[in-house]
């Protein structure tokens, strides 16, 4: 741990108490720590103010050890707690010292070690209300009930030094793990930014050392497997990990093995690997566990990356996913289709599904665990349009509706999403002039973003918009991040933006960077335009609102007012409410507010067409 | 050579049932406090002639001389001591194999009750200065606590041995109190079985050290409540 003197103009001194050799490795940090800097070098550097600052400010909380992280919350800002003069520390030792005498003086007995608050007693002590493992109702057994109650907490396990974890689990995780462990179906439902992935891992490695489980699948986005790489050799170091990838021998190789304790995939091979686990006739590996990150990707019964998921022989099944229910209590169905097939049918209505799916999934909000997270202020700009922009877009709107209208009964969700998209795209810039009320207003706040030495991510659903953006804004020195970003070049992006004092700006695509990121460093969130649903637009937005994050983080949603963007608006409303209904047991909502095909026809007042496709976007 | 000391430790404990009864629980831990034996008795109910014989030493008896071997005898593997939370359970012969001791406090708790624990003593002490004879303190007739009371009172916390209730049959002399990390509690001065042999308090306290390094001395009897209520619950 770090302090600092109080002189900020001048370099000053670093004292480095102590710190946790594994968060200390630039490989695992997202940020460089002085401690890193030091041993760097091999001497003791100066290091400059400034930098030192940005670099303890922007440093995640979790980072510091619990005594140390729990009297920062204390502080009144992270960089008043470290940039108080290191002479207070001197005080505080000298003062324990004289504390120390007077108490020998006067006869008093000394506090033993043993006696004494002391992180390094090597003794257990339980808390009041220790963490216990939560046993499944499907459980029936009295001996395998036992087997559950009889566990020590999880305090205990995570006392003990041969578990040792780069920072002390917060109280909900300990719940998120102690769910976790006993489950033979779970959705951890957790909001972004609250540690799905540790308390997984977590409970992974629990499971490892108890010995009920010794062959664990994971499956995740293909952009986030480096990203789980990292964070089980970060709070697993222990488990050795085989990434299932490579041609296609390999990986039919990497699927056969019989002895890899954790392997990773990604969705977008398992249907082409479906032979591979689940061999006709052949000999198959049955995974003790499988978990599914992001599971709103087998939300579709019928797509193949669903089926596939759901031939994966296992006794376990666990999904994560930050938004259980995007679009409709139809996902719910889907997911739990891979965990428990069966259990939900369609066509239920939200109160019943929440009354049967209750007690599987744990999901747990911001508001109501963090109590420490700074808030997250979110405000709608609502943009009137240039003249010239607004031009545009009426005869763009009106030329397409007719073009629809003359279409009859041919006329297809296709015809209509191409419309909307073309009307969402003018709402951003007007191609003909480049004219966009949106970039002008967009211009101003990054003004005062980059001259206050914040950083800001802006994100957009198309890459055109971005390049576009990105030629426009050339001043704030932008970094581009989106499907098109070459994965090799990808985290290279994110450092930089992270570590660069003069990167302000990164502009993302939802698609690319919505998930698995974390910028907790970003004080400022721009969503350009508007994604199809808000689960995502809160991935996006939790990118920078997460835990470590230092500072209020401001998002802006932009809105062009009187046009389509308004009209989506209101749908992106009434879904948030639905997803609400069905996790927390709200009553009396409609059964789907997904976007219908006549909701869709209607954002233009044409009627739906009879006997057409019935596709929900997503 | 340096003899190896066993890598289990007993947890020894009875609550009350609904009916006025007592069972008994037992659970064996390994050295990182995982489950290795449970052990429960059916609710034990003394009949009217034991009431009348055994008066004030009915549960020395009942959780001494039927509970502890009962429970402790059921298991093979060599424990390094059984600690339990109630005094009751020291009347326990020396027969049992391994020496008992008695949990009687823990530092935080202590402090979180300390409020109420502090009256109930006051309370007792003056009842006792008023009408019992000096070596009678704090000796009532022996009922059967609650569920409820078992749950809610953490009637083992003493601020030292010399507080620990009076129950015939037990001689506090025999045990000395110790502290390791936060757990107090009071180890036997020494242990003499034919299957151990002697023990001495300080090879009895380092049996039991190592243990508090991934438990403390209280969470085991939580499990083994929680435990008992479920075993109860399925009948």
């Amino acid at each position: 741990m770090t302090r600092c003197s109080g002189d900020r103009s001048a370099p000053f001194r670093v004292v480095v108490r102590s710190w946790n050799r594994r968060v200390t490795t630039p490989k695992t940090l997202s940020v460089a720590c002085p401690h890193a800097l030091l041993n760097l070098e091999g001497k003791r550097m100066k290091i400059e103010t400034h930098s030192l600052r940005s670099i303890l400010t922007s440093m995640p909380q979790r980072v510091f050890s619990p005594p140390i992280a729990a009297r920062m919350r204390g502080a009144a800002d992270v960089e008043s707690f470290f940039f108080s003069p290191v002479d207070d520390l001197l005080k505080e030792k000298k003062e324990e010292k004289k504390e120390g005498q007077a108490r020998k003086d006067s006869g008093e007995e000394t506090p033993t070690q043993e006696n004494k608050e002391d992180a390094s007693s090597p003794y257990f002590e339980s808390p009041k209300d220790p963490t216990r493992i939560r046993v499944p109702s499907d459980v029936v057994k009295i001996e395998d009930r036992l087997g559950y109650i009889l566990q020590p907490p999880i305090e205990s396990w995570l006392g003990r030094r041969s578990l040792e974890t780069p920072f002390e689990p917060f109280g909900y995780q300990k719940q998120g793990i102690a769910f976790l462990y006993g489950a033979r179906c779970a959705v951890l439902a957790d909001e972004m930014g609250l540690g799905k992935t540790m308390q997984a891992i977590t409970t992974i490695r629990l499971l490892f050392r108890s010995g009920e489980c010794r062959n664990v699948l994971l499956v995740c986005p293909k952009p986030l497997v480096t990203n789980w790489s990292r964070e089980f050799e970060m709070w697993a170091p222990e488990i050795p990990i085989q990434v299932i990838e490579g041609k296609s021998e390999r990986r039919k190789w990497l699927w056969g093995l019989k002895n890899a304790p954790l392997r990773i995939a990604n969705y977008e091979l398992l249907s082409r690997d479906h032979d591979f686990f689940d061999p006709p006739g052949g000999a198959k590996v049955v995974f003790d566990l499988v978990v599914l990150d992001e599971s709103q990707r087998i939300k579709n019964k019928s797509n193949a990356t669903s089926i596939a998921a759901r031939a994966i022989p296992r006794r376990r099944s666990w999904a994560l996913t930050g938004t259980p229910v995007e679009n409709s209590a139809e996902d719910l169905v889907g997911i739990f289709e891979f965990l428990s097939p069966g259990y939900l049918e369609s066509g239920l209505r939200p109160a019943q599904i929440s009354k049967l799916v209750g007690e599987h999934i744990l999901r747990r909000t911001k508001d109501k665990v963090l109590k420490d997270l700074p808030p997250k202020l979110v405000r709608d700009a609502r943009i009137e349009l240039t003249d010239e922009q607004y031009e545009t877009y009426r005869i763009a709107q009106e030329e397409g509706e007719i073009r629809l209208n003359a279409m009859g009964d041919s006329v297809t969700l296709r015809h209509a999403f191409e419309l909307i998209l073309r009307l969402k795209q003018i709402c951003n810039y007007d191609p003909a002039t480049n004219e966009s009320a949106k970039l002008e207003r967009l211009e101003v706040d990054l003004e005062e973003i980059a001259a206050s030495g914040r950083k800001a991510i802006v994100f957009s659903q198309w890459v055109q918009t971005i390049n576009w953006l990105s030629s426009r804004l050339k001043r704030f020195k932008p970094l581009e991040y989106h499907g098109k970003t070459p994965p090799k070049d990808r985290d290279s992006v994110i450092e930089r933006f992270r570590n660069d004092p003069r990167s302000h700006v990164i502009l993302m695509s939802y698609g690319a960077g919505s998930v698995g990121l974390n910028l907790q460093f970003a004080e400022y969130v721009f969503l350009f335009d508007r994604w199809w649903n808000p689960a995502v637009e809160d991935q996006a937005i939790n990118r920078a609102h997460r835990i470590g994050a230092a500072r209020p983080v401001t998002v802006t949603r932009f809105l062009a007012v009187d046009t389509i963007e308004e009209k989506i608006d209101r749908i992106l409303t009434e879904k948030r409410m639905l997803s609400e209904a069905i996790l927390s047991d709200a009553k009396g909502l409609n059964y789907s507010m997904g976007l219908s095909q006549e909701e869709i026809f209607g954002l233009f007042n044409i009627k739906a067409p009879k006997g057409k496709e019935r596709r929900k976007s997503n | 050579m340096e003899k190896k000391r066993p890598k289990y430790i007993g947890f020894l404990t009875s609550t009350g049932d609904a009916e006025g009864g007592v069972v008994g629980g037992f659970l064996i831990l390994n050295l990182v406090g995982r489950p290795v034996e449970f052990h429960c008795t059916a609710p034990v109910r003394p009949n009217r002639a034991q009431e009348i014989l055994f008066g004030s030493t009915l549960e020395g008896f009942m959780c001494g001389e039927q509970i502890a071997p009962a429970l402790v005898g059921k298991t093979k593997l060599e424990l390094a001591a059984v600690l339990t939370n109630k005094p009751a359970m020291l009347t326990a012969p020396s027969s049992l194999g391994v020496p008992l001791a008695l949990v009687f406090q823990h530092g935080e708790r202590v402090e979180a009750n300390g409020e109420a624990e502090e009256e109930r003593f006051e309370d007792d002490d003056q009842l006792a200065s008023d009408f019992l004879p000096e070596d009678a303190r704090k000796t009532r007739e022996y009922v059967a606590p609650t569920p409820e009371e078992d749950a809610n009172a953490k009637t083992f916390f003493y601020p030292s041995l010399e507080d620990a209730p009076f129950v015939p049959g037990v001689d506090y002399r025999k045990w000395r109190e110790t502290t390791i990390g936060v757990n107090r509690i009071a180890v036997p001065k020494g242990f003499l079985s034919e299957t151990t042999g002697k023990i001495s308090f300080e090879e009895c306290v380092a049996r039991i050290e190592p243990f508090f390094r991934a438990i403390d001395s209280v969470e085991p009897f939580e499990r083994i409540r929680l435990a008992v209520e479920e075993a109860q619950r399925a009948g």
